[in-house]
Formats: structure tokens, C-alpha cells, sequence
């Protein structure tokens, strides 16, 4: 019965993936990538204070990842298993070989999952590493900056890597950009809908690992890092180690965004990883949704993808009432709504709320009347030094 | 035991029968996942602010 019930729902409900189902994966697919790379920074702004404006490295690194070591591994591995790819070790090669090579391994792929799954996997801990190892670089320069400086040293790191991946041919095929194999291959479907569900499901996972750190201790020590710094250095706590540990941790699950989007567009190349589209798009979402809370994250990404999408697809229709080319739409609304938040709403959407702690009465702790008594503190130091001068006589 | 074999055989038949509309099945799945995530933190982000309140309340009479 329950067979016949599942049965009949599913198959009362078949998609085929083109027109609108083609434009709603496509919009989960974004969501799903711009979620990770908001909530990332989230944890690194909105929480513990660091104002991120790199989150295009960490991308950068995911993507650069998978082109220059996974792809390479994958070429070596599959050509040991007899497919005649064509050389790809010269940087000339690497380019203009490619298309031919990602070919023969998509077919390679299509008949062999568990091995398609596994460069997956090896892809995502690459990231991983490789991000966690960039938040490290990130972080020995920058540390020690206030904001502002550390801001200006993020962005001039985030031009500095699309300049070296533009000019390394090795890295990601230079300006011409190479090709990567659809990993997906062995899926009977349509490939943008199974990477969407991967990515959600990432997407998903990060959230909760983000949430259970911000409700840890350790949630509450980067809120007092972002509150005051140099009060949590005079009670004996780190405070390089500990922006270095963030910064780590958020630059790994960034850069498996950089993972998934290489994966999804079957093509890496450096000038897809402008910092517009990286970094302040990811901030305007946080700042309109409001910083410190995942729910405002959400929202503000939410809104944002759906504004963009309805620009893209009606278009036409927006363009008349307009002077200006409308390409150039997206790019004054990221400016124009960031002054308006600024202006109109600095807390965002939804405001950052106390930090809730199961069984501990935090609104009590925050406004409880600590008595000390001061005018006695001299008394029983004295007491103190006599005590000490009798032991010592 | 007899309820995990019935999930089983259910699953094994809609499986089987469902095996040339896997878009239409990951094309729900996705779309789940798109409603449960945002459902699930704006539920516990209310959830958090109603117990943040009742805290709240619960201090007034006691602090000064």
C-alpha cells in the first residue's frame, strides 16, 4: 500500500529539467554556493569581527584546486588505467590538450562512479586543506592590523591570486582557462540538478557546523574577541591564535564553494572569480540580512539571488525604463542598496539578538550588580605584606 | 524489525520503478532541502528569541 501511495505521488510529478525547473535549479545551485560563502563570512565578521574582504582567495583556492592537483591526479590515474589522453605535462599542452583529455575522461567516468565519487571527495579535501593553509598565509600578515588595514591587505590579496592564476599557466590554463571533466558523468540525469542537491546539502552540513561552534564556548570567546579584543588579551587569551583559527577554519569551507562552482560550470579559468561576484556580493547579503545571526544571512541571500535572477530574466522588460545599459543594473544596486542599508537599517534585517545558552540566565548575568567592596582592598593587601614579612622574619 | 523491511521494500520498489526519473525525484529532493533549511533557523531563531524574552522577563522583578 505504502509502495503503491510513493508510487503515485512521484510519478504524478515528472520534471523535466529545461525552461523554469532549468532557471529554479539554477537559482538553487547559486543559493546554495553564495549561503556557504555568507554563512563563512558570518563567522568571520559577524562574529568574531574580522572583516573578511578576501573571500575570493579562499574561492579562488578551491577552484584552483581542483584545476591544477585533482585534475592532474585524475589525468594519471585514468591514463594508468590504459585511456589514451594525449600529453598534458608541458604548460601548452595542459591548454590545448585539454578539451580532448576531459573528454575521453568524462567517458572514463561515466562507466566507473565509486572512482567519479572519489575524485569528488579528494577534491573537497583538497579544498579543505588548501583553504585552511590560505587562511593561515592570510593570516600571518594580517593579523596583527586593525580593521581597516586588514580589509585593504584582504582585497589586494584577493587581485593578487586572480593575477597570478591569470599568468601560471599551470595553475588554471592562464587566460584561456581549461577544462574539467563533469564528475557527474555516471548520473543518468541532468548534472545541474544533482550538483544543486550536493550543494544544499553542503550547504546544510556547514550551517550546522557553524551553528554548534557559535553556540560553544568557543562562540562565546569570538563574540568577546569581536567586543573587545584587548580586554580578552589582558585575561590571558590569545588573540593572534585565535583570529588565525577562524580565518582558518572559514577560508576551508569557503573554499569548497570554489569546489562545487568549478564542478558545476565544467571549466575553471581565473575570471570567474572576480571579487565583485566573491566577496561584496557575499557582504551586501550579510549586511542587509544583518550580521551576527544565520537567520539574516539567509534572508539577505535569499533576497539578493532572487533579485539578481529576476534581473536576468526579465530583463527586457526592465531595460525600458531605464537610460543606462541594463548589464550595468546589478552593479549600481550592489552599491546602491549597500548605502542604504548602511543609512536606513546599519543592524540589518533582522538584528543580532543576546547569545542564547541553554539553562544559563544570560540577561541576568549581563545586568547582575557585582559588589565590591573597594575601600577594603588596601586593608587586606597590607594584611597580606605583614603576613608575608612574618613568614619571612 | 517487520517496519524497517516494510521501509526497505518500499523504498526498493519506488527505486526500481522510479529508475528512468531521477531528475523529477533529485528535483523534489532539492526543492525539500530549499524549504527545510530556511525553515528550520527561522524556527529555532524564534525559538530563541521567545526563550531570550521569557529570560527576560523572569529578571525583571528580581534586578534593580
Amino acid at each position: 500500500m505504502y509502495a503503491n501511495v510513493a508510487l503515485g505521488i512521484l510519478s504524478s510529478l515528472p520534471m523535466a529539467i529545461e525552461g523554469t525547473n532549468r532557471l529554479i535549479v539554477d537559482i538553487a545551485m547559486f543559493f546554495g554556493l553564495l549561503v556557504i560563502v555568507a554563512m563563512a563570512l558570518n563567522f568571520q565578521y559577524g562574529n568574531a569581527g574580522i572583516p573578511n574582504m578576501g573571500c575570493a582567495v579562499q574561492v579562488i583556492i578551491g577552484a584552483f584546486s581542483v584545476s591544477a592537483i585533482v585534475l592532474r591526479i585524475m589525468f594519471t590515474v585514468i591514463a594508468s588505467a590504459g585511456v589514451p589522453l594525449e600529453d598534458w605535462n608541458d604548460p601548452y599542452f595542459w591548454v590545448y590538450s585539454s578539451p580532448r583529455n576531459v573528454r575521453l575522461v568524462n567517458e572514463f567516468l561515466k562507466v566507473n562512479a565509486p572512482l567519479a565519487i572519489g575524485f569528488f571527495l579528494l577534491s573537497v579535501g583538497t579544498a579543505l586543506v588548501l583553504g585552511a593553509v590560505i587562511g593561515y598565509l592570510l593570516a600571518l600578515p594580517a593579523i596583527r592590523l586593525r580593521a581597516t588595514y586588514l580589509m585593504i591587505v584582504l582585497i589586494t590579496m584577493a587581485d593578487a591570486s586572480q593575477i597570478i592564476g591569470r599568468n601560471v599557466t599551470w595553475i588554471s590554463g592562464g587566460t584561456m582557462g581549461v577544462w574539467i571533466p563533469n564528475i557527474f558523468a555516471w548520473y543518468p540525469g541532468d548534472v545541474g540538478v544533482i550538483t544543486a542537491v550536493i550543494t544544499l546539502m553542503i550547504g546544510l552540513i556547514s550551517f550546522f557546523i557553524f551553528r554548534t561552534m557559535l553556540n560553544s564556548p568557543y562562540g562565546r570567546l569570538m563574540r568577546s574577541m569581536r567586543e573587545n579584543e584587548v580586554t580578552l588579551g589582558s585575561i590571558g587569551k590569545n588573540v593572534v591564535d585565535i583570529r588565525r583559527n577562524i580565518l582558518m577554519f572559514a577560508s576551508g569551507v569557503t573554499a569548497v564553494a570554489g569546489v562545487i562552482n568549478v564542478y558545476y560550470l565544467q571549466f575553471s579559468n581565473e575570471s570567474g572569480y572576480q571579487r565583485a561576484y566573491w566577496t561584496y556580493w557575499p557582504w551586501l547579503m550579510l549586511i542587509l540580512g544583518g550580521p551576527g545571526n544565520n537567520a539574516g544571512t539567509f534572508l539577505g541571500a535569499a533576497m539578493i539571488i532572487a533579485l539578481r535572477r529576476a534581473i536576468i530574466v526579465f530583463k527586457f522588460q526592465i531595460m525600458q525604463f531605464f537610460f543606462f545599459p541594463i548589464s550595468l543594473l546589478e552593479d549600481i544596486l550592489l552599491g546602491g542598496l549597500l548605502v542604504v542599508v548602511m543609512i536606513f537599517r546599519p543592524n540589518g534585517l533582522i538584528p543580532e539578538k543576546l547569545l542564547y545558552i541553554p539553562g544559563v540566565n544570560y540577561a541576568k548575568m549581563v545586568q547582575e550588580e557585582v559588589k565590591v567592596d573597594w575601600r577594603a582592598a588596601p586593608k587586606a593587601r597590607a594584611k597580606k605584606s605583614e603576613k608575608k614579612e612574618e613568614t619571612q622574619k | 524489525m517487520n517496519g524497517v523491511f516494510l521501509i526497505w521494500s518500499t523504498l526498493k520498489l519506488v527505486a526500481d520503478a522510479m529508475s528512468d526519473q531521477y531528475d523529477s525525484i533529485l528535483f523534489w529532493v532539492m526543492i525539500a532541502l530549499w524549504v527545510i533549511m530556511p525553515a528550520f533557523i527561522i524556527y529555532e531563531e524564534l525559538n530563541e528569541r521567545k526563550a531570550l524574552r521569557e529570560a527576560e522577563k523572569s529578571t525583571e522583578g528580581q534586578l534593580s
